[in-house]
């Protein structure tokens, strides 16, 4: 025996909202609230830092501004995926579908290239208190060549450091100061949250396209919904943006 | 993988056809809008603003991004009455979030607490 779940498709008379649009909208407020509490973090770590760097600093603005229109981007061909389904044509569904999955996948792609110039990239104390950053080219046991960060115009020329003029050598990684930190647990979770959105667009452009023939109110209802936290997760980015990069 | 046949569409009212297109035709000017206000951001942080001001601008730009995103493109400006009620409960937790993050801030221990 089956039994029906009701308003899975229909509205309900009360609400005149079906089943998961509610429920996803109740979800994506408690994403709010997930973000609220990190972004709250975010204020007091910066608030009570003795300094804080820019984001031009440790990011590529031009790479994440280029990254943020590809997101932004995403969301609009979301939204013509979801209409051509209302519209009754599948195959442009498919297509903006599979543009957003491309767009989407473009993102991460960006941001995994920034994380890993974040692990090519580190903090060099010299002995004398010196403090030079930029990108380590080669070394080995008893010197390290540092191509660094220009600065102000600088000569951007290779320095070749031995081991002994060393005090300390740190990875741009988390562990390197708050604002690295921030950076990475904001925008790693944000990255899992766009995975997310990529996987189940990924399934609905794929084999969960199927329920287009037999169901297509209820194929369009779940795109919807994809759609939903697609826009959301454009939406903390919309405000990660600027705080990491431009502030 | 086989693909789906398109289905005839759904017949629609008129009326509601036109307002489909005309929210269509919206969402895409806020994806224009979006793009132009991602310049701006950017364009402001190379202004030369003092730190307070520059942060200031920089979330208000962002807000009206949101509330563009939200309104338009999650359709929240034509949305149920109860997804705003939902929505507006949200609001005013994560308001309380911050107003007492910011809050904290006036009440720093210092020495003179510390006995």
């Amino acid at each position: 025996m089956t039994v029906e779940i009701p308003y899975g498709v229909q509205e309900r008379p009360d609400t005149g909202l079906w089943n998961a649009k509610l429920g996803m909208w109740l979800f994506l407020a408690s994403e709010v609230m997930l973000f609220g509490g990190l972004f709250a973090s975010y204020a007091t770590l910066r608030t009570y830092a003795p300094d804080w760097p820019k984001g031009s600093d440790f990011q590529n603005i031009p790479l994440g501004t280029f990254n943020t229109a590809v997101l932004i981007t995403s969301s609009i061909t979301m939204v013509m995926g979801w209409a051509s389904l209302v519209m009754g044509q599948f195959g442009k569904f498919r297509l903006y579908m599979g543009l957003t999955l491309l767009l989407g996948v473009l993102f991460l792609g960006i941001k995994a290239t920034e994380y890993r110039g974040k692990f090519e990239h580190y903090g060099v104390t010299l002995a004398d208190g010196t403090v030079v950053t930029g990108h380590v080219e080669s070394q080995d046991a008893s010197r390290v060549v540092l191509l660094p960060d220009a600065k102000g115009g600088a000569a951007h020329e290779p320095m070749t450091l031995a081991r002994s003029q060393i005090k300390r050598m740190i990875v741009f990684g988390p562990w390197y100061n708050t604002y690295l930190a921030l950076y990475f647990t904001l925008t790693g979770l944000h990255a899992l949250h766009l995975l997310a959105g990529v996987l189940v667009n990924l399934y609905l452009w794929g084999p969960g396209s199927r329920m287009w023939q037999r169901e297509p109110e209820r194929f369009t209802h779940r795109v919807e919904c994809a759609g939903l936290f697609w826009h959301f997760v454009d939406l903390v980015w919309i405000f990660l943006f600027p705080i990491l990069y431009l502030l | 993988m086989n693909h789906p046949t398109p289905i005839e569409t759904p017949p629609r009212e008129p009326g509601r056809d036109a307002a489909f297109q005309k929210n269509l035709r919206a969402s895409i000017q806020v994806f224009i809008a979006l793009l132009a206000l991602l310049v701006a951001n950017v364009a402001v942080s190379y202004a030369g603003l003092g730190r307070s001001q520059h942060i200031a601008v920089a979330l208000l730009i962002s807000t009206l991004q949101a509330v563009l995103a939200a309104g338009v493109l999650m359709h929240l400006k034509s949305e149920k009455r109860i997804i705003r009620v939902v929505l507006v409960f949200t609001g005013v937790f994560f308001a309380g979030l911050m107003v007492l993050t910011m809050g904290s801030f006036a009440n720093e221990v210092t020495a003179s607490h510390v006995h």
